[in-house]
């Protein structure tokens, strides 16, 4: 049986994998990271020594679960633990980072119960460092952007006056904020000398690279050492030219599909092996001198965004991959 | 050395008068003449001095023109040619892990359906869009009380179609149908008085009369369709019949509510997942345009929304098509 760990919304390519697994005929059964600590929905039960999980009334068969796709937990989103307006609202933020701590627990509980199963990929190999991953990219061969991560404005002058076109990024994942009216997110930005200026002399250590002058970003949905590609024209729309996550939905980018040369594969597949990744999303660069620049991984990336513009029917591959991780 | 490459997702497509680039990302299509289609096809992956050997001089002028039309247009691209290799065309092929992706529920004033036991089945057979279609007047509460069915079940998307009353939009406030019921994609509402769109577009209202089944399958540019999915799906089945199951309002299952056969009744018994399972139902499924008389030859084959239920026989042009590919005029 397969076990897919989820969210409750806004997972299409979930949805889409369960359809193709369901169409196989095999089993599988469906927790919702965010759904798993509402009111009602767990209960754990320890019988000398069996432990007994359920979600939704229903028993984790623990024993037929043979392979376990992870898609994503919760969002760190506890509104519905609250509902009592009136708290203060230190004493809610200090109930919020203990609150985090027992769910922690319980998640690694029910992960510990399932460390010797198949994952596509564990939550451990997930946290991924992205500097660690541009050192091991270079190390087999990949190109990638001048990188400095520093914490003064005189660094970083020195850093702008010898690339003189920088971008600043995440060291992490992007960040999401969301108020009534809209959702604010973190995306490469172009750091000029104004920008620079304008900072204190000291401020958090961030990171900057040379800025890649595009021909087409190339992202690459990775599975079990194949590399499924797509090419995506940001660079003659304005708005869209530092970050194509900054869409523009009136005139979409043009996605298509795209053939990495042999040797570039060979060499991701290579850094994924030595990443101990099975999946991931790949940003690159072609730039404007016809090198393939490597930017980051993304372990668990979207990859209906490949999928559909380039008809690759990749949410079939991942579930044929999930059945045969359950078989094997 | 570089060549013009139209992006994967435009495909030119010819028909018997005119030609046509489908661009299915952006959901348009333009038209092209028929010496640009050749140069498109014929000439593809050719530099640009050797396309120009196979006309006259006093056409190359045209010919750089369409190119810069087609870039400023974002239709292509100026390719190296040591990089044709690695933009493949769209692989067109077109699979399904869904027997049935669409249903049709017609009603009338009539109508005696078991709506608990339609959309369980539907549910079963993991089918994600419905269209709720009335022919008379359904008051938003008792649409309501079909909708109840629909919860907690696979439904992407529901579309409404019924019948201008008075109260109408009063009675969409009153019970927060979009509230309620979010996978509401839209609500159209037929013989209106009125042409218009309200509720951010979910709510449509149309001067068309819709009094039976038999209310469809004009072929009309606005219907067109133009993504991938279709697109792909043409190729290779009808767009009208594929996947697709009805009940009409008498209960009867259904390929298209416009046919006159039926292979059996929900309301006396029959189980929808038997009857779409039966190879019989999915019979005309796969015939595509290039096998329909006159739609073969036509551009729009590939995005047109089709009818096989007014046609004189399967093979055989939509009866209220307008459009006459060997003239390339509607008529």
């Amino acid at each position: 049986m397969i076990l897919i760990i989820s969210k409750e919304h806004t997972e299409l390519s979930t949805e889409e994998v369960i359809d193709w697994i369901d169409f196989f005929g095999k089993d599988f059964i469906r927790i919702n990271g965010d759904e798993f600590f509402k009111k009602g929905n767990v209960e754990i039960t320890l019988n000398n020594s069996e432990l007994v999980i359920k979600y939704k009334d229903i028993e984790i068969p623990f024993g037929k679960i043979n392979s376990v796709w992870f898609r994503r937990w919760w969002d760190r989103d506890f509104h519905d633990l609250y509902d009592n307006k009136n708290i203060n609202y230190s004493i809610v933020d200090q109930l919020i980072f203990h609150q985090s701590g027992n769910i922690v627990s319980l998640r690694d509980l029910l992960f510990k119960y399932l460390d010797k199963k198949k994952w596509l990929s564990h939550p451990s190999k997930i946290a991924i460092n992205k500097i660690h991953v541009l050192v091991e990219a270079s190390k087999v061969g990949l190109n990638i952007p001048e990188t400095k991560i520093c914490s003064t404005k005189k660094e970083l002058i020195d850093f702008f006056n010898i690339h003189k076109k920088i971008i600043s990024k995440d060291l992490n994942d992007p960040i999401f904020f969301f108020d009534e009216q809209y959702c604010y997110t973190s995306i490469t930005n172009a750091i000029s000398r104004q920008k620079i200026l304008n900072l204190p002399d000291e401020f958090f250590p961030s990171f900057f690279q040379k800025l890649v002058e595009k021909k087409f970003e190339i992202r690459v949905f990775y599975l079990n050492k194949k590399c499924y590609s797509m090419a995506i024209f940001s660079q003659s729309d304005k708005q869209t030219k530092i970050d194509f996550r900054n869409y523009n939905e009136d005139k979409p980018n043009r996605f298509v599909p795209y053939k990495l040369p042999r040797d570039i594969e060979k060499k991701i597949i290579q850094l994924m092996q030595n990443l101990d990744l099975t999946t991931g999303s790949i940003d690159m660069i072609k730039n404007k001198t016809g090198d393939y620049i490597f930017l980051e991984i993304n372990p668990v990336g979207q990859f209906g965004m490949v999928s559909k513009p380039c008809n690759y029917y990749l949410e079939k591959e991942v579930a044929e991959y999930l059945i045969s991780q359950d078989n094997g | 050395m570089v060549v013009f490459k139209l992006f994967a997702c435009c495909i030119p497509v010819k028909g018997f008068a005119n030609y046509i680039i489908c661009d299915l990302q952006r959901a348009a299509f333009i038209n092209i003449p028929e010496v640009l289609y050749e140069i498109l096809t014929v000439h593809k992956n050719k530099e640009i001095s050797k396309i120009k050997h196979n006309y006259n001089k006093e056409n190359y002028r045209f010919i750089d023109e369409y190119f810069e039309y087609l870039e400023n247009n974002e239709y292509g691209f100026w390719c190296d040619i040591d990089e044709i290799k690695n933009f493949p065309d769209l692989n067109l092929k077109f699979e399904s892990s869904e027997l049935i992706n669409n249903a049709i529920i017609d009603i009338d004033k009539n109508s005696k359906h078991d709506y608990g036991k339609i959309f369980n089945e539907l549910n079963e057979l993991r089918c994600k869009f419905i269209e709720i279609r009335s022919f008379d007047i359904l008051r938003i509460c008792d649409l309501c009380e079909i909708l109840y069915h629909t919860n907690s079940k696979i439904f992407r998307n529901i579309d409404i179609i019924i019948k201008y009353y008075r109260d109408i939009e009063n009675d969409i406030n009153e019970n927060k149908l979009f509230s309620k019921f979010t996978n509401i994609n839209a609500v159209s509402i037929h013989s209106s008085p009125k042409n218009e769109k309200s509720f951010n577009g979910k709510l449509v209202y149309s001067k068309k009369v819709i009094k039976t089944c038999n209310d469809c399958g004009e072929i009309d540019i606005d219907k067109f369709t133009l993504n991938i999915d279709t697109f792909t799906e043409a190729q290779h089945f009808n767009t009208c019949l594929n996947k697709k199951v009805s009940i009409d309002s008498n209960g009867n299952i259904k390929n298209c509510p416009a046919f006159n056969y039926s292979y059996g009744n929900v309301n006396e018994g029959d189980s929808i997942r038997n009857v779409v399972r039966s190879q019989e139902f999915s019979r005309y499924w796969p015939i595509t345009k290039d096998q329909i008389q006159t739609c073969k030859d036509c551009e729009y084959r590939y995005i047109c929304s089709d009818c096989r239920a007014f046609v004189d026989s399967i093979f055989d042009k939509p009866k209220k098509c307008n459009y006459n590919p060997y003239t390339g005029k509607w008529e």
